[in-house]
């Protein structure tokens, strides 16, 4: 059984595949791949940062007494990424590739440095209080 | 999340330092040939001195005052006129400096030195609280703090020098090659490194540099610094300076590596910074060894004595300038498109009339930096290799650097309107 952090460690990467995909696509204005690509993505980012950590994650680590002020900067962050997500579907819509990209690449660096602190503080922390739990990612 | 420090503690070292890359620059284009002929001459002493302390130590100190408290989660002691001390001190003192090389009146060192002594002391002291704390920042910040106390060791080294070109009683040491072997193998290396370890996985969406390989590559380098200063015999030294080439050879066909490894398919032009920046370090490593084994002195004419500032040329301007310059076309729209959101959470009007990344430093800038820099760099080369062509060489400098300074501060120009825009 994989613990949290694996677990949570390979989604990112998903995202990460998941994104460059679409990223290529809306570079060669390949508009109908761009948009299922895009599509996919933004469910799975909405799914890792709305279900799985916002929704599941947080509240138990919380529960069990883990520190509150990094939990507090994490949700700002994915409410920084919510506001590009929305922006980039709008974009995409447009079908506006500049718009896109420079929206993207801001979004890239944000979930980057972003997943560097969970990868490197938060995942290990909720190995430790919450080793038991990972029927919550189920 | 409010110990994030304001915009324009870390711009300011930003926007700076392009100019005094840019008086480097011009400096080689007025000194002549000859002034490129050996590293001690006054000055070569005075360009290398505007390159390291004008432009690197500069963009160095204003990213600091960003990321330690970001990483620490601490506030930076003293508030806003640490950042202020610490500029000014750093630009008076280097400018004074220079001018002393430059001009050959040493006896300006007398004012340059305790300048730039008060600028990196009360850096230090304000910020060593947040430096040695334990905060997580792993690989990165292990190999980031040996850099810091490699620079430290370069800086007292330079002061005891300075001290003594300045005519002051110091005691006499044979201290010629500790002071640049510790700032380009310590300080220059290490930071580069280190940061690497962070930047490229992030910025370059690419796996991460292995820990035991993190950590190992420098130590070994301390190691061989270490060797260099302290072992007096001949083997010594050799073993130092093979060891030294090797793990730039290691680190530098590794992060290619790495960079090749990237997820994102779209070109990426802070990504060739990197590759060019690597290949010099690279060239540097092999050029090294040549030199010690007397390979160099098969060359021709006046080569073999020109290769030791070839080295100088394919470390500072090749390995340390290009990657600080490619970081900059990330990191100051990215923290300026940060500062913008912030001001405007909740609001989603507000937030779709912000300029992003692409805007701030639009990529076609960024592709011209790349060019200019490649110019210049193949330029310098030239110009040392065959002892002619300084003139255009250092206008090419030149030129590189003020583009730089032309895109940050249009870029922060953009920042101010739309921030007066958002009030």
């Amino acid at each position: 059984m994989k613990n949290i952090s694996d677990r949570m460690q390979g989604h990112h990467r998903l995202c990460d595949e998941q994104y460059a995909s679409a990223e290529a696509a809306v570079a060669e204005q390949d508009w109908e791949t761009a948009s299922t690509g895009w599509k996919a993505f933004a469910a799975e980012l909405r799914r890792h940062i709305d279900d799985l950590e916002e929704g599941r994650l947080f509240p138990a680590l919380e529960a069990a007494g883990g520190p509150a002020p990094p939990l507090l900067v994490m949700r700002s962050e994915h409410e920084q990424m919510r506001a590009l997500l929305a922006q980039m579907d709008q974009a995409l819509a447009a079908r506006d590739s500049d718009e896109f990209l420079g929206l993207g690449e801001t979004l890239m660096l944000l979930t980057q440095q972003h997943n560097m602190k969970e990868e490197s503080i938060l995942y290990p922390m909720m190995d430790q209080l919450l080793g038991d739990q990972t029927a919550l990612l189920d | 999340m409010n110990t994030i420090p304001p915009l324009h503690v870390p711009l300011r070292f930003f926007l700076t330092a392009p100019w005094l890359g840019l008086l480097a620059g011009l400096l080689v284009a007025v000194a002549g040939d000859e002034a490129l002929a050996s590293r001690w001459t006054p000055d070569l002493l005075a360009v290398t001195h505007l390159l390291t302390l004008g432009f690197m130590a500069t963009v160095m100190l204003g990213a600091l005052f960003q990321i330690l408290p970001v990483l620490s989660g601490e506030l930076v002691p003293g508030g806003a006129w640490l950042p202020t001390l610490v500029h000014l001190c750093l630009l008076a003192g280097t400018l004074l400096l220079v001018a002393g090389f430059a001009s050959q009146s040493y006896w300006l060192f007398n004012l340059a030195l305790p300048v730039l002594l008060l600028a990196f002391a009360a850096f230090l002291l304000a910020l060593a609280r947040l430096l040695l704390r334990r905060v997580a920042g792993g690989d990165a910040l292990f190999c980031i703090r040996l850099a810091a106390a490699c620079l430290l060791l370069t800086l007292l080294l330079g002061l005891w020098r300075g001290a003594a070109f300045a005519g002051l009683p110091v005691p006499a040491a044979n201290l010629g090659e500790l002071h640049p072997s510790w700032g380009l193998g310590g300080w220059v290396l290490l930071l580069v490194m280190g940061v690497s370890y962070q930047v490229i996985p992030m910025f370059h969406v690419t796996p991460s540099f292995p820990t035991p390989l993190a950590r190992t590559l420098p130590l070994l380098v301390l190691a061989a610094l270490l060797l260099a200063s302290l072992a007096p015999g001949a083997i010594g030294q050799a073993l130092a300076l093979h060891l030294l080439s090797l793990v730039a050879l290691v680190y530098g066909a590794y992060a290619l590596w790495l960079l090749s490894q990237r997820k994102r398919r779209l070109p990426d032009i802070t990504a060739r910074f990197w590759r060019l920046s690597l290949g010099s370090l690279i060239a540097a490593a092999l050029c090294l060894p040549l030199l010690y084994w007397g390979a160099a002195e098969a060359l021709p004419g006046e080569l073999p004595r020109r290769l030791p500032v070839l080295l100088g040329v394919l470390l500072l301007p090749g390995f340390a300038v290009s990657v600080i310059m490619g970081m900059l076309q990330k990191i100051v729209p990215f923290l300026s498109y940060l500062h913008l959101q912030r001001r405007c959470i909740g609001d989603v009007d507000q937030l779709k009339t912000l300029p992003h990344m692409g805007t701030i430093i639009p990529p076609r800038l960024t592709r011209w930096q790349f060019r200019l820099h490649g110019l210049a760099l193949a330029a310098l080369l030239l110009a040392v290799a065959t002892g002619k062509g300084s003139a255009g060489a250092g206008l090419a400098l030149a030129l590189d650097f003020a583009f730089l300074g032309y895109t940050l501060g249009r870029a922060a120009l953009l920042y101010r309107t739309t921030l007066r825009g958002l009030a």
